[in-house]
């Protein structure tokens, strides 16, 4: 009996004229994402053999004449004092051009280790330069000046950069110019699932899940009949709606990867990536899980917080007795979060947002550590997400359990 | 139209949880949006500037001996050390509590930026400057304020700024929420034909009560929630002349008092309304499912979100108009390149669209009877 059910829940489901459009939603979503959003992404520390060339004539010439400058004050006679760019100049110029010179020779050679260490070296050394000896020979990229602290943001990105650039050195997989802008299928996915992106996923599932419960009114007669406990019921139709929504995600990330694969190459779940503690002064400041790690949590995090609103659309469907307010209600509980509390330093500010279930729901920035930069405070990744997606959990099962107890409350109005 | 058909309706369509639900929560979001806009420091003059002014002295840092040589280069190096004196200036205003020093520094700041414009910022290519039309978005309030001895406020907290802030918000999603009250406007009729199918109303009538309706819905919690918002915010940071400008756009960009603005925001709104009812009424009428409505419904308004390139040739489609913000600032004429794009040609092809829609609408519903 369960089985038939089951099986005539997803056919419901498939043939739903809503889950239909979902579904077109969904695909359109994912190709607009690969045609165009990809494409247009604009990588901040891109590969760039003619800036790199720029830097090292420039720096040359700038050499040249610094040194002619301290060949005048080493005069007698004289008592010219070296301008600071100067002094700062046969201080520093000499590693970079080092480095520069190196990355010149393995650009050519199309020798991506050489590349990537060399590089890792530069944006160590050039952050230090910038950061903690304020020299005002170099300066981070304008992009990161998009929130008022541009110091902070450059800091950060170089660091991750640099980070990153030692993750790929020590993850043994093929690297080329994609891998290290991060623009293959499976770098560009991992990237974009969060903030809004996911959002937008989970009102899918709220919008999947509303009418589970109205539709079988269309049924009445039948349905009532069935010899099923109300929650053999309740978990039928979750197993359905589980299925349906995760079978969409698997639709828009095959669709995404045939689009970017083609382009930037698929990449390599043995690739590694980075994840941010919470201070860049710790002693580790990121640590380099594999791309297929991130996938395995981005996986649990996703079944997890999709379970959670399969079964919070149901819960308030059955307590409110009314679709549409179930699916206002998840969702406005969905993007809460980011519109009220996502902004700069609010965790350190307000600790306890680490344990709102409502913190995580935008997977890839606490996956990524991205987070816990927003939040100036460590601790806002996998564990205690999946600690606080728990205990929303075991809530709202308690809730359903004592709903499935009591007599008053009919699955079918 | 029989009052007795709009009382009945009205009455289903109020005791509608979808539709209660929705109403509380626009007069809760105008009204108390206010403490999010507190926590985060939203429109706070001093951190909307800072943002502008590190990415000034960064451009200004990028520029050495060599390049300022050159007369171009030398003229945006010029402007944007002036522009970092003007933002010192609004700095200390705000310091200082100075409001007079701070639109001063403003105005003057708001005039170097748009004569920066003159050489493109050459040399500059990472500046994070506003584009122009936004400058003069902002200069014309700057100046109607000076014009009309109105004291600045320089945050988004008090009643007058706060209502701006909160309709600018508004105005991008109120199609949405015209959307969703109406998504199911049809299906009643549609889901108890044998009931209703007798009841001696003229097609016309039950257009006409719908429209009526989900205007109720609509204009009076946007009403409430305006005067909400603006008490809301009055009690707790201070009120503010309700003659504080906001920008809007006729046939050049300028600003109008503050009632006035929540006077053309309500007009439009009824506008529409009366397109996404009918819209509405037909995408019932054709797909028999609210979500399959609400669905094309949405995507009727993401048209909007096209690349800019395109958006010329979209002119004659509704979705250009459904933003009421984009409108009314003159964003969606930037956008289009074309002066004529203002309310006035919003109210007219949405109007026009939905008469198409009201007469595809008749069609429709004639050919089900027949069958």
């Amino acid at each position: 009996m369960k089985w038939h059910y089951f099986l005539f829940q997803v056919k419901t489901f498939f043939t739903n004229p809503k889950n239909i459009g979902l579904y077109i939603v969904t695909a359109l979503l994912a190709l607009y994402f690969g045609i165009v959003s990809v494409p247009d992404h604009h990588v901040i520390n891109r590969i760039d053999p003619y800036a790199i060339k720029k830097e090292y004539k420039d720096d040359t010439a700038f050499l040249k004449v610094a040194k002619k400058e301290f060949l005048q004050a080493n005069k007698p006679n004289l008592t010219v004092i070296p301008s600071q760019g100067a002094k700062n100049a046969i201080e520093t110029y000499p590693t970079i051009l080092k480095y520069d010179k190196k990355r010149l020779v393995a650009l050519k050679r199309k020798d991506w280790r050489t590349y990537t260490l060399y590089s890792s070296k530069w944006f160590k050394y050039v952050d230090h330069l910038i950061f903690v000896k304020e020299n005002k020979n170099f300066m981070y990229p304008v992009e990161y000046g998009h929130n008022g602290i541009y110091k902070e943001n450059g800091h950060f990105g170089y660091q991750r950069t640099h980070h990153f650039y030692n993750a790929l050195l020590t993850s043994h997989a093929n690297l080329n110019k994609n891998v290290l802008e991060e623009n293959t299928a499976l770098q560009r996915i991992q990237n974009s699932l969060s903030g809004w992106t996911t959002l937008v996923l989970i009102i899918i599932v709220i919008f999947c899940t509303a009418d589970i419960f109205p539709r079988d009114k269309k049924y009445r007669t039948v349905i009532t009949n069935i010899p099923l406990s109300k929650s053999t019921v309740l978990w039928v139709k979750t197993a359905v709606v589980e299925l349906g929504v995760l079978l969409d995600f698997l639709m828009a990330f095959i669709i995404a990867v045939a689009c970017i694969a083609p382009r930037y190459g698929l990449g390599s779940f043995n690739l590694r990536t980075t994840f941010y503690t919470g201070r860049l002064y710790f002693k580790i400041p990121f640590t380099y899980p594999t791309l297929g790690m991130y996938y395995l949590q981005l996986l649990i995090f996703t079944v997890v917080i999709t379970f959670i609103f399969i079964h919070l659309t149901m819960l308030l469907s059955l307590l409110f007795r009314n679709e549409y307010v179930a699916e206002i209600v998840a969702s406005i509980v969905a993007v809460s979060g980011k519109v009220f509390y996502f902004s700069m330093g609010m965790g350190f500010v307000h600790p306890f947002l680490q344990r709102l279930p409502t913190t995580y729901f935008t997977i890839g920035d606490s996956l990524s550590g991205n987070l816990s930069y927003m939040m100036d405070s460590p601790g806002w990744g996998f564990n205690e997400g999946i600690n606080s997606l728990m205990l929303t959990v075991i809530v709202i099962e308690a809730i359903i359990f004592l709903i499935c107890r009591t007599k008053k409350i009919p699955l079918i109005n | 139209m029989n009052p007795n058909y709009f009382k009945a309706n009205f009455k289903i369509a109020i005791k509608s949880k979808k539709n209660f639900l929705l109403v509380c929560l626009l007069i809760i979001f105008m009204t108390f949006f206010l403490f999010v806009v507190e926590s985060q420091e939203i429109g706070d003059g001093v951190r909307q500037w800072r943002d502008y002014a590190e990415s000034v002295q960064v451009n200004t840092d990028y520029f050495d001996g060599s390049s300022l040589r050159n007369k171009r280069y030398k003229q945006t190096y010029d402007n944007l050390n002036k522009q970092s004196a003007y933002i010192a200036d609004l700095q200390n205003g705000e310091a200082f509590n100075d409001p007079q020093s701070y639109l001063k520094g403003s105005e003057n700041l708001i005039k170097t930026m748009i004569a920066g414009y003159r050489n493109n910022y050459k040399g500059a290519k990472t500046l994070n400057v506003p584009a122009k039309y936004e400058l003069y978005q902002r200069l014309v309030s700057y100046k109607y304020l000076y014009k009309h001895h109105i004291p600045i406020v320089m945050n988004s907290e008090s009643s007058s700024t706060y209502l701006i802030y909160i309709l600018s918000l508004v105005g991008c999603f109120i199609f949405l929420y015209v959307l969703f009250v109406s998504s199911d406007v049809w299906m009643l009729k549609l889901n108890h034909p044998t009931v209703l199918k007798n009841i001696p109303y003229r097609i016309e009538d039950e257009v006409k009560g719908k429209i009526n309706i989900n205007l109720a819905l609509t204009v009076i919690p946007l009403l409430i929630g305006m005067i909400g918002a603006y008490l809301f915010a009055g009690i707790r940071n201070g009120f503010s002349d309700l003659r504080y400008p906001d920008v809007f756009y006729f046939t050049k960009i300028t600003a109008i008092s503050l009632w006035l603005y929540c006077l053309l925001f309500l007009l439009y709104s009824i506008v529409i309304v009366i397109f996404a009812t009918s819209l509405t009424l037909v995408l019932n009428q054709i797909t028999k499912n609210v979500y399959l409505s609400i669905l094309i419904g949405m995507f009727v308004y993401t048209i909007s979100f096209l690349p800019e390139k395109m958006s010329k040739y979209l002119l004659w489609l509704p979705s250009t108009y459904l933003n009421i913000t984009k409108v009314f600032n003159g964003t969606v004429a930037n956008i289009t390149k074309f002066s004529f794009v203002n309310c006035y040609m919003g109210v007219f092809v949405l109007m026009v669209w939905s008469l198409i829609l009201m007469i595809s609408f008749r069609c429709l519903v004639d050919k089900g009877r027949d069958a």
